[in-house]
């Protein structure tokens, strides 16, 4: 029988089955993405569903409940991998890896970002395509808006039965073949979607290679770290088991040999750039992106290792990294950083934050957090994480905002001639340098805000102030501004970053 | 249930909300369903990872305990391996005491990039035993290779170039090299994939770090450049004016502190010579106004070889102007324009077409400025002068210079020709001889050589009378029957002044002279008309009717050139001055006589000749007058008249000759800024260099000490310090002085303090003037 079903069934991409979570705890529905062979057994790299890609693996047969696979769905969550053309081809926007046989439109679900016009406007073949799309798109206005967007970056697929994917909608081949087909052909090369310029996130790309983690292992200082997402390594170390990373300089080498003959070699015991910050064993090093351009590349590739809305597409000039280490009798040991850029234009603070992942639930991150607050304290203005945060950014993040703001609220006294405390959440954005915006939603995610009679007022239940004294209790650890040194400089005047 | 028919208002960020605790407020949840209003902030999540398992049910663990501890959001695992890291990494690190601050350049390693792995250490242990190779030695050499090749692989003759080692050594590590290159086919230095100018790698998502198209930069910040750039642009021109203004003060203060000095000091050697009265002080204030401060030379002619040159008069002196102004003046030196000029001159008498006014030099301007400025050949450049006639360059002939015949295409005009010169006392004719001015002002004789020179000089031309014989007698008549004119010494004094033009020399003199004074005196005339100073036309009149003999007169009046009204007010004045100087002289001649004279001058001249010498502090004194143009003058005729030799020359053309030059001249001291800052230079030298044994007694250590001192008196300069009081005091002095002085010209002298009260008051005019500008 499953002899039977193995010879019917050749798993292939596409395919959903239950696998086996790492853990032993239980089954979990999963879609195979990749196939491989390795020392005689096919191995499948397998996404589960629902959960985050950080979790995506190589998994052997026999973790995989074979039996229930179901499929390609019509419309497959992930691209095709297309074969023969590295790097996903010329594809549309967003998650759109149009593959030969595959073709796929706009990859993305609801609210993300439009594709932006320029692509269309590249050529007027283009521009009226566009147009006949609106035209077309008059009779399914009913299904969704953003189902024109998605139109207008579709490439037409030979294969009639694999139409574009979008998460949330419902496919519509009848209106896909009405598209006009001419557009293959010049869209392929001139529609490469290039990210924008500012900023160092970027919305989703499900680009089959870049879901696909590239490196299986890495070992940095005294730890060997599984990689969660995929990062432009040369492509030469994905083969490799290990790919080992100088904790000082972050240079990646393929083998333990050349590991040790380079730190033979290796004069940095700490990241170079300047201490702005040093209390007890805890120091901060604020690098240029321009200047320590080595350095601050081998950071951003390490740190894509972790972070999936990170790009890399463009160089490091208009950045700031400061790297939070811990010290000790062998160096400064890099614990986490965050990127900012050094002119924003929208109020962020924070362009890229990561704890390493041997350092995180240890009270890190928020330590980085704070620090980078601190850091707009001193500008004097308030600042906000570059969007779109990860989901451990925004849990993180919140936690903060609320112990933040819980610390503020819970210590106000009244003041003179008034029995009760006041804050407005202006004056909570200025002590915090916290961006208004983010207070408020930290205020109503706390459900802290309430209409009562006629104006609003900030409620703080018994148990909130019981958690919150409890988390502040665990947070030995803080910054101190005391032993920040740093000056911000102005940007902007000084013609280059 | 309990629906609220109401909005709630928008929640305000600037108003101000009451904090409570949940338990004061009991009847609160009949509020909650209005808290919906509260606007749903988004997360700033990706939506379709907004929904994942873990995040939601981490996101709830929050909201209900206040933390996500309980139901984290699991990750790929991490292992420690601290006994691997403790051998890899050395403890050896120490903590600095000041935060770590990294040099600029400080972090550029000089290490090789490529690291050997196992493979290569094989090898590099195989090689060893045969040569002299280390791993990081041949890490440098992979480095070089690798970096050596970029699109193709480098060649063993370019490797032999890149690795500087043994040639057997660089054979097998470049073998070893190309092998594994080509085995692996990819470069052994693993770095990220940059871009390529083709665009082909835009989505090749192993290409990371691609330059940024367009500088991220906002029009604002540009704008924002511009400005501070303009700004900058101003506040370096702001500060450098600033720097100018602040020498400009510098030399103002400087020179108001050499003033002071000078009055300090005029003021001690009034004391020292006890002019109480002041009448040395009015010497000098006269001399001062009256004479001109350099002299153009006549041009030399004594190259011609026929003639013997002989410079009668000898200054050591020499003229000091301000540096800039030198090349000016040698340019006129050394140029053959000054004849032409003449010559010009000399046409202007005849003709109207070139009686126009130089327009081009105003008094205020001296011609300096004029060639100094925006002319590549600077002082040197050519300017057409308005009185000046300019003729094309004459190929075939020797030219068309004054002194050349007219059958040479000369004028041959008679002041070049060489004329008999005798002397009354003794008695005895030099010779052939030609007066000209020379350098500053002398007055040279050139004498020609002739056979006859040593009949010539027994015999007596002057005198009518005398046994002469022969040849000698023949000539004698011959030169009187035809009235050849021929020179004869004479005496400036008011005696002799009045008593002279008794023989063929002046009678003939005089009509050249009125000649030339007819024309100049036009000249006068029109500027004086253009000038419009009533004042100015009487003091013309009146020192043409004072008691001045014809050649002051002359002397006076020949400015044909004069282009500057104070100038030539000023040395009308200054030549009245004189008069009185003289006349003082005379009056208080002593008999003690230092005159040295090997020759035997008339009883005219040698009485001014000895006043001159046994009194050369009033002479002197002038030297200390702050404006040297008229300064320099001052002192060259007395230096000429206390010169033994000046006994020679003609009175007339001792007063004639300075300011005849000044005519040329006035336009270069009319620059007030000149003015000053030549005030040392010319005086300094001038007394050194006159009076040498006064100068030796005084300290050199302050050059206007040097010149006050030697001078010995020096009350001039009081004027230009502080006009009022001293034209009040100068006054005062002149009536005190005309009281005392025995002199016949009582009034004239009262005119003369009416003067002087006026030019201090110009005078002060212009100093302040200058001032302003230093």
């Amino acid at each position: 029988m499953t002899v039977m079903a193995e010879a019917q069934l050749e798993l292939n991409e596409g395919y959903r089955l239950p696998v086996l979570l790492n853990n032993g705890d239980g089954w979990h529905m999963a879609e195979i993405l990749g196939k491989k062979e390795f020392q005689g057994k096919h191995l499948y790299y397998i996404h589960y569903e629902d959960f985050n890609k950080r979790l995506d693996e190589w998994v052997p047969e026999e973790r995989m409940d074979i039996s229930k696979a179901e499929l390609p769905k019509k419309d497959p969550k992930t691209p095709k991998k297309e074969t023969g053309k590295l790097g996903g081809g010329g594809g549309g926007g967003g998650g759109a890896s149009a593959g030969g046989g595959a073709g796929v439109g706009g990859g993305k679900g609801p609210g993300s970002r439009p594709v932006t016009p320029e692509k269309e406007l590249l050529n007027g073949t283009a521009v009226a395509l566009t147009l006949s799309n609106k035209k077309s798109s008059v009779s399914r206005k009913r299904k969704g808006a953003e189902e024109e967007t998605m139109l207008s970056v579709t490439v037409p697929c030979p294969v009639g039965d694999t139409p574009t994917h979008s998460r949330n909608s419902t496919p519509t081949p009848n209106v896909q073949s009405q598209t006009p087909l001419p557009l293959d052909p010049q869209e392929a090369p001139s529609g490469a979607k290039v990210p924008r310029q500012t900023g160092s996130m970027v919305a989703h790309h499900d680009d089959i290679i870049t879901r696909m983690k590239n490196i299986d292992l890495i070992e940095l200082g005294k730890y060997r770290i599984k990689p969660w997402y995929f990062s432009p390594y040369p492509q030469e170390l994905s083969g490799t088991p290990i790919v080992y990373i100088c904790e000082f300089c972050l240079k990646y080498v393929k083998s333990n040999k050349c590991l040790e003959r380079h730190l033979a070699k290796c004069l940095l015991k700490h990241p170079p750039g300047n201490e702005i910050y040093r209390k007890s064993n805890i120091s901060f090093f604020e690098i240029d992106g321009r200047k320590s351009k080595s350095y601050a590349q081998n950071l951003c590739l390490l740190a894509k290792l972790f972070l999936d809305h990170k790009t890399l597409y463009y160089d490091t000039d208009p950045f700031l990294f400061y790297v939070m280490c811990e010290q000790d009798v062998r160096g400064y040991h890099i614990v986490g950083f965050f990127s900012k850029e050094k002119e924003s234009t929208e109020d962020y603070n924070v362009a890229c934050i990561l704890t390493l992942p041997p350092y995180q639930r240890k009270g890190y991150g928020k330590l980085l957090i704070e620090f980078s607050y601190e850091l707009s304290k001193v500008e004097g203005k308030t600042g906000s994480p570059e969007k779109p945060l990860s989901d451990l950014g925004l849990l993180s993040y919140r936690s903060y905002w609320s112990q933040t703001i819980l610390e503020i609220l819970i210590n106000m006294k009244p003041s003179e001639g008034t029995d009760r405390p006041i804050i407005t959440i202006n004056e909570i954005s200025e002590m915090t340098s916290i961006k208004k915006e983010d207070v408020i939603s930290t205020l109503q995610h706390l459900n802290l805000i309430n209409y009562y009679k006629g104006q609003y007022i900030i409620t703080l239940s018994n148990e909130q102030i019981d958690t919150q004294l409890k988390a502040m209790a665990k947070r030995k650890v803080r910054i101190d501004a005391k032993c920040l040194h740093w000056q911000p400089k102005d940007w902007s005047k000084r013609g280059k970053w | 249930m309990s629906k609220v028919s109401f909005r709630a208002r928008a929640l305000d960020a600037t108003k101000a909300m009451a904090i409570f605790k949940a338990d004061e407020i009991p009847d609160l949840p009949d509020f909650a369903t209005i808290n919906r209003s509260v606007p749903q902030m988004p997360t700033g999540m990706e939506k379709e990872e907004e929904t994942e398992h873990h995040l939601q049910r981490a996101l709830s663990a929050q909201q209900v305990y206040g933390t996500s501890e309980a139901l984290v959001i699991p990750i790929p695992e991490s292992d420690d391996i601290a006994d691997r890291y403790g051998n890899l990494y050395r403890d050896e690190f120490k903590q600095t005491k000041q935060f770590i601050h990294i040099q600029a350049f400080g972090m550029e390693q000089e290490i090789p990039d490529y690291d050997m792995d196992s493979e290569d250490e094989l090898w590099v242990n195989e090689q060893a035993k045969k040569m002299e190779i280390t791993p990081l030695k041949f890490e440098e050499m992979m480095d070089r290779l690798e970096k050596g090749s970029g699109q193709q692989v480098v060649t063993l003759q370019e490797a032999k170039l890149l690795l500087k080692e043994d040639d057997d050594l660089i054979i097998a590590a470049y073998d070893y090299w190309l092998n594994k290159r080509l085995r692996l086919e990819h470069p052994l230095i693993l770095q990220v994939k940059t871009e390529k100018r083709d665009g082909s790698t835009t989505n090749n998502p192993y290409v990371a770090f691609r330059r940024r198209t367009e500088k991220m930069q906002t029009r604002k910040n540009r704008k924002n450049d511009e400005y501070s750039y303009e700004k900058m642009l101003k506040l370096r021109r702001d500060l450098n004016r600033a720097v100018t203004i602040l020498e400009l003060i510098k030399r103002r203060e400087k020179t108001k502190k050499e003033m002071l000095q000078l009055t300090i000091e005029v003021l001690e050697k009034r004391y020292q010579i006890e002019d109480f009265s002041g009448t040395m002080l009015q010497e000098a204030e006269a001399l001062r106004h009256k004479m001109p401060s350099t002299f153009i030379p006549q041009y030399a002619y004594g190259s011609s070889g026929w003639g013997q040159t002989e410079e009668v008069v000898v200054r050591k002196k020499r003229e000091y102007r301000k540096r800039k102004h030198k090349p000016v003046l040698q340019h006129r030196e050394n140029t053959t324009v000054q004849p032409t000029r003449h010559f010009t001159d000399i046409d202007v008498l005849h003709t109207d077409v070139y009686s126009s006014e130089d327009e081009g030099l105003s008094p205020g301007m001296s011609p300096s400025d004029h060639e100094d400025e925006n002319d590549p050949d600077g002082p040197f450049a050519f300017k057409r002068r308005k009185n000046c006639n300019y003729f094309a360059p004459i190929l075939n002939r020797l030219g068309n210079w004054s002194w050349h015949s007219p059958e040479d295409g000369g004028l041959g005009e008679r002041k070049y020709r060489y004329n008999l010169m005798s002397f009354s006392r003794p008695p005895r004719t030099q010779g052939f001889c030609r007066r000209r001015m020379g350098r500053g002002g002398r007055i040279l004789v050139d004498r020609a050589f002739t056979p006859w020179d040593d009949e010539l000089s027994r015999t007596d031309l002057s005198s009518g009378s005398g046994p002469f014989s022969g040849i000698v007698g023949d000539y004698v008549t011959y030169i009187r029957e035809r009235k050849i004119p021929h020179f004869r010494p004479h005496s400036p004094t008011l005696d002799d002044m009045t008593s002279h033009g008794s023989n063929v020399t002046s009678a003939e003199e005089e009509t050249e002279f009125n000649l030339e004074s007819f024309q100049s005196h036009r000249e006068q005339l029109l500027q004086m008309q253009r000038a419009q100073e009533e004042q100015l036309r009487k003091q013309d009149t009146l020192v043409l009717d004072s008691s001045c003999s014809s050649e002051l007169d002359h002397s006076f009046s020949s400015q044909p050139t004069s282009r500057f009204t104070l100038d030539s007010e000023s040395a009308k004045f200054a030549v009245s001055a004189v008069l009185n100087t003289s006349q003082l002289q005379s009056a208080t001649k002593t008999g003690a006589s230092t005159q040295s004279s090997s020759l035997t001058p008339s009883s005219s001249v040698s009485s001014t000749i000895s006043i001159k010498a046994i009194k050369p502090t009033s002479c002197v004194a002038v030297v200390t007058t702050p404006l040297p143009t008229v300064a320099i003058s001052a002192v060259s005729p007395a230096v000429t008249l206390s010169s033994p030799l000046a006994s020679v020359i003609p009175t007339k053309t001792l007063s004639n000759g300075p300011i005849s030059a000044q005519n040329k001249i006035t336009g270069l001291s009319t620059s007030p800024a000149a003015t000053v800052l030549q005030l040392n230079f010319p005086l300094n030298k001038n007394n050194n260099s006159s009076l040498p044994p006064l100068t030796t007694t005084k300290s050199l250590s302050s050059s206007l000490t040097s010149s006050s001192s030697s001078s010995s008196s020096a009350f001039t300069p009081i004027n230009s310090i502080s006009n009022k009081t001293v034209s009040a005091v100068s006054s005062n002095l002149l009536k005190n002085f005309s009281k005392a002085a025995p002199l016949d010209s009582m009034k004239q002298n009262h005119d003369d303090v009416s003067h002087l009260n006026n030019m201090n008051n110009m005078n002060s005019i212009k100093h302040d003037m200058a001032m302003d500008v230093t």
